[in-house]
């Protein structure tokens, strides 16, 4: 039994071992395969958009290049400008404040003490050398030096007794400076006097101390009640203090304000009006004050909506014996700007900006250092403005326009020889600035750089100033002036017929040739432009004994993974020529170096042949031509090899016929690459 | 190894699976006949069968695919021109051990006992168009001007094995059933549904357009060996045998009815779309120097289908069959069957089966329609002596015999060793 369990194992597992999966046979395949394809018509030699069919289909190549377009912005630049104002403080305040001090009868009349509550006669007194009486000024400031200001002190008598004579000196506590030496004389009891101290020129710090140097009393008249703690009464105030310097808490006060007139310069522009389209008004504050300020800034005559361009910031206190430098921006755009001064029924002037400032300092309740030769430096700048309308006179100001050469693209694909049936070109002066003008052209050259040629524009069509005529508003309308350019006026087609890829022009345009016209009303708004524009309307008309197209395209057949099982076959190149021309056809197949390995067709059947045509040369309907490449095991590897296809065509008009051919929107000629393959499916 | 067993299968010992590899010939006392009353004994038997049927394709092609051989155009061609709108060609293979423990009842039950088998189960079958067909074997190139119409291709394949036990019900009569059932392990999985598939090619091959509807899910190709496990099931067989008086019985039976849980990926293909190669926009692109490089990778993404795994319960492909046998002149018998593979692109299949008897030897001959084939021949021979039993089958035998006019080819062998 054993033995037939171990002999069922072995045997299923030998079974089990040797099960693979049948593979499939090897077989070989033909497969067809669209390898790549294209339309070619005149839309990819020559830029579509330019290509207009009319009624019959017939093309027209309808264009224009811009030679030089300039906005208001090119015309008219408002640079960048920052102006430096130095505004120092004209005055400082600080508050009106008073304090009091208590003399008690004892203190000048010691035996006062031991006759309290009792009504005895008192005798006359004199007194020198009594101790000082501090004066605790810290409310007032720390320390200032004065412009002007004064101190008064009033002494009022609680004694029984008149005080017939004191003298006393008010000094610095710091360095003993006296302030002043004063005398009072003959007060009654019951009465007061005062002096006023005059601190203009003098430094006074906020301990101060009065020492009395003689204090006389008279006798009493009779008996009278003692009361030792009688006290007079000495009131120190200050009033209209204006410092020069002072450490102190400073109240709000106004410490700037100013209003101006700045002038800019735009060239040779007398502006009166100017609205911005764009632009900032920048501010930047350096500043030695160490309190906080509050700026008003205001251009009273540039509005928006009625609103004036008014803005309010802040600038952050100094650090002590530093300075704080604050900077912001804003926004300017949209508002219109008078620059006619501050009050134009006065004086009506140009190019000037009316503003006002006003620098108020804030109450913070802290200590501050601030003296009149601090200062504020305000930066004010215009940034980036553009004007999206101006008025005034632009004067007379001649503008060099190049020498430049701009890219010309509809023909960069073209190589070959075109000749072209008619030509028909404007060049177009378009005004669109409140202001005549006058332009000339001095040159105009088209360069064929891959030839190395070049064709200067000659003729009477071009030579001569040009007058532009002022544009209109509102709404704005540009003059236009054209100066047709044609094969009898100028050397137009060696000009166009050599294919040109690039355009040297250099041209003058002069502002307001005959003066100030318009009396301050020349204007320019954000759309208007001033252009000089090649533009081209003319038939497709051509001939020609061969344009060649000729580029290449990567061409990678070995990244297809299963490429490798293609053993041999042949390539289709089927072609639908629309076009009424033959074209030679050659495709180089090419290495990662670009060197030509091979190429696919052979010489003697390379030959698109041309879409048959009617009487009128107009074809009738493509013509499908099949250029056969074989591909045997040797081409494959060379294909596999590939990594580029060179393609070359080359179109001719039929010799037959020398006529020019017309172009028409349905001509196109299709190519499609094809593989016809055998494949091997080896599985 | 492979080739080896394969061609010694193949070729020289076969033994009819499709149909005979029931109990019925082997107990009782299968070699002498079915109606008569000799108890076997206790074996070990080892079966295995390769057959091979198609509905259009010849044997020529049959037989070098089955040969992994190289196929020459004149030889597809040929049987592209056999091609119907609809063909069917299947590949089915089966190997069993299986221990029968006849000697001693079980559970002490003496009409029951047991049996352990080992089986490994094959099947391939595909439901394919002629332009399909067409279509792979001779490119596209064939239809230029015109569409290859593939739709409605259908592939299925299942290549499990499986381990079960069973139990043998003896009857008062000698009718008796067998159920069996087990674990199977799934190995293999192939299941296409080309809904739509149809391409049209341009003349020079400028343009093809495709219509494509196809579901495909597979398990990894690459992953077959003993250890491969790609999904797991179960699977239960059972057959009755019944006799009706002394000159009529009848079988009825399933095999490998169950399912297993596949794990694969499915990748889905629903477009329509033309492809006609690398569009070159105009000749400005040339002066691109990047131009062309990603052709191929535009190539792959038009064709590139959407793939997610998927874990799914598939049924097996499970036999069933029922048969009903008469004696003839004492010796011979006359078998009708009818079969079908569940679960797969075959169409029902009939049979009729002539067995005679002469000394240790028989012989089956056997005609079929149906299946995957339009007509079929086989004969089996077995010769029985003491305790060994070997018996084999040739399937096809008109496509042997006329090879580029029929198609069915394989065999089968079979040997019991009694105790």
């Amino acid at each position: 039994m054993k033995k037939v369990f171990y002999l069922f194992l072995g045997a299923a597992l030998f079974i089990a071992a040797c099960k693979k999966e049948q593979a499939f046979s090897r077989f070989s395949t033909n497969l067809l395969l669209p390898l790549l394809h294209t339309e070619l018509d005149l839309s990819n030699v020559i830029s579509d958009s330019v290509l207009v069919p009319d009624a019959n289909g017939a093309l027209r190549l309808v264009t224009s290049y811009d030679m030089y377009r300039g906005g208001l912005s090119d015309l008219l630049a408002i640079p960048d400008t920052e102006r430096v104002n130095t505004l120092s403080l004209k005055t400082l305040r600080l508050a009106d404040q008073s304090q009091t001090q208590a003399v008690p009868l004892f203190l000048i009349f010691p035996q006062a003490t031991a006759l309290n509550g009792q009504t005895v006669p008192i005798p006359a007194t004199s007194n020198a050398g009594l101790g000082a009486i501090p004066i605790d000024g810290a409310d007032f400031f720390k320390e200032a030096t004065f412009n002007s200001g004064t101190m008064e002190i009033t002494i009022t008598n609680g004694y029984p007794v008149e005080i017939s004579t004191l003298i006393f000196r008010l000094s610095n506590v710091v360095d003993g400076s006296i302030i002043q030496t004063d005398t009072f004389i003959n007060i009654l009891p019951g009465n007061s006097k005062t002096k006023i101290i005059d601190v203009s020129g003098k430094k006074l710090y906020a301990q101060m101390e009065a020492t009395p140097i003689l204090v006389e009393t008279a006798a009493s008249n009779g008996p009278v009640l003692v009361n030792q703690f009688a006290i007079t009464t000495i009131n120190f105030s200050v009033k209209d203090l204006k410092p020069q310097s002072a450490i102190a808490r400073f109240p709000a006060q106004s410490v700037i304000s100013a209003d101006e007139t700045v002038v800019y310069y735009f060239g040779e522009a007398q502006l009166k009006e100017l609205k911005v389209s764009k632009g900032k008004v920048s501010f930047r504050v350096v500043s030695t004050i160490e309190e906080q300020m509050q700026v008003d800034y205001q251009i009273p005559y540039a509005t928006r909506n009625g609103q004036a361009f008014k803005q309010r910031f802040w600038v952050p206190a100094a650090p002590p014996g530093g300075t704080a430098d604050f900077r912001i921006e804003y926004d300017i755009s949209g508002y219109e700007i008078d620059l006619r001064g501050k009050d134009p029924n006065i004086k009506d002037t140009v190019n000037s900006l009316y503003n006002i400032l006003d620098v108020t300092i804030d109450s913070t309740g802290i200590e501050r250092n601030i003296s009149l030769g601090d200062s504020i430096f305000l930066y004010l700048g215009l940034i980036d403005w553009e004007p999206e309308y101006v008025e005034g006179y632009f004067g007379s100001e001649v503008f060099e326009v190049g020498p430049e050469t701009i890219d010309v693209d509809f023909f960069t694909r073209l190589k070959g020889d075109v000749d072209f049936e008619d030509l028909n070109f404007n060049i177009v002066l378009e005004n669109g600035i409140g202001a005549q003008a006058e332009a000339k052209i001095n040159q105009l050259t088209s360069r064929n750089t891959q030839k190395g040629t070049a064709v200067q524009l000659t003729g009477a069509g071009i030579n001569g100033t040009h007058i532009l005529p002022s544009a209109t508003y509102p709404p704005l309308k540009p003059s236009i002036t054209p100066i047709p350019i044609n094969s009898g006026n100028s050397n137009i087609k060696p000009f166009i017929e050599q294919l040109p890829n690039k355009m040297d022009y250099h041209l003058t345009i002069k502002t307001n040739p005959n003066g100030n016209t318009n009396n301050f009303k020349d204007f320019a708004t954000g759309e208007s432009e001033v252009a000089a524009t090649l533009e081209v309307d003319m038939p497709v008309s051509l001939k020609t004994n061969g344009i060649t197209l000729v580029d290449t395209v990567n061409f990678d057949l070995a990244a297809a993974e299963n490429s490798k099982n293609i053993l041999e076959g042949s390539l289709n190149i089927v072609a639908d020529n629309g076009f009424p021309f033959d074209v030679e056809l050659q495709l180089y197949l090419m290495d990662e170096n670009g060197t030509i390995i091979d190429s696919l067709i052979g010489f003697n059947n390379n030959v698109v042949q041309a879409a048959p045509a009617d009487a009128n040369n107009r074809v009738t309907s493509p013509l499908r031509s099949v250029v056969i490449a074989k591909a045997d095991q040797a081409k494959m590897a060379k294909l596999r090899s590939t990594k580029k296809i060179l393609i070359k065509a080359t179109v001719r008009t039929p010799k037959t016929n020398t006529n020019y051919w017309k172009m028409y929107s349905d001509y196109g000629f299709k190519v499609s690459l094809t593989g016809d393959f055998i494949y091997d499916q080896n599985y | 190894m492979t080739r080896i067993i394969k061609t010694f299968l193949f070729i020289a010992l076969p033994l009819s699976s499709l149909a005979q590899d029931s109990l019925w010939n082997k107990f009782p006392n299968f070699y002498n006949h079915p109606f008569r009353s000799v108890k076997a004994k206790s074996m070990v038997a080892i079966d295995g069968s390769y057959c091979v049927d198609a509905s259009t394709a010849n044997n020529a092609l049959l037989w070098k695919l089955s040969q992994r051989a190289e196929l020459s155009n004149e030889l597809i061609a040929e049987n592209a021109d056999r091609t119907n709108v609809k063909n069917l060609i299947g590949i089915d293979s089966r190997y069993s051990l299986t221990y029968l423990n006849l000697n001693s009842g079980f559970m002490k039950k003496d009409s029951v006992h047991y049996l352990i088998r080992y089986g490994f189960h094959d099947h391939a079958g595909a439901n394919y168009s002629g332009d399909f067909f067409r279509l792979v074997g001779q490119g596209n190139a064939y239809f230029e001007g015109d569409t290859a119409d593939g739709n409605g291709l259908s592939f299925k394949r299942s290549r499990y094995d499986y381990i079960d036990f069973g139990l043998i019900k003896f009857f008062p009569n000698r009718s008796n059933l067998t159920v069996s059932f087990g674990i199977a392990r799934g190995i293999r999985m192939i299941d296409v549904d080309g809904r739509r598939f149809s391409v049209y090619t341009e003349p020079y091959g400028t343009s093809t357009d495709w219509d494509i509807d196809l579901t495909a899910r597979l398990t990894p190709g690459k992953e077959q060996g003993l250890a491969s496990v790609h999904g797991m099931g179960m699977q239960v067989s059972a057959e009755y045998k019944g006799l009706l008086g002394p000159d009529g019985a009848y079988a009825v039976g399933v095999q490998n009815l169950g399912f297993i849980a596949w794990k694969g990926t499915q990748y889905e293909k629903t477009a329509k779309f033309t492809y006609d190669g690398w569009y070159v926009p105009g000749f400005e692109v040339f002066q691109d120097p990047d131009a062309g490089r990603n052709t191929y990778d535009s190539i792959a993404a038009e064709f590139q289908p959407d793939s997610i795994g998927f874990l799914s319960k598939e049924l097996l492909p499970s036999l069933i069959y029922a048969e009903y046998t008469i004696r003839l002149l004492g010796k011979q018998s006359l078998t009708f069957r009818f079969d079908k593979v569940l679960n797969t692109p075959m169409i029902p299949r009939f049979s009729i089966g002539y067995t005679y008897f002469f000394g240790d030897f028989y012989g089956t001959s056997r005609v079929m329609t149906g299946g995957y084939s339009r007509f079929n021949l086989s004969q089996e021979f077995g010769y029985s002596k003491g305790k060994h039993y070997v018996h084999a089958m040739l399937y096809g035998m008109q496509a042997w015999a006329i090879p580029h006019k029929a198609g069915g080819l394989g065999g089968g062998l079979g040997y019991a060793y009694s105790f």
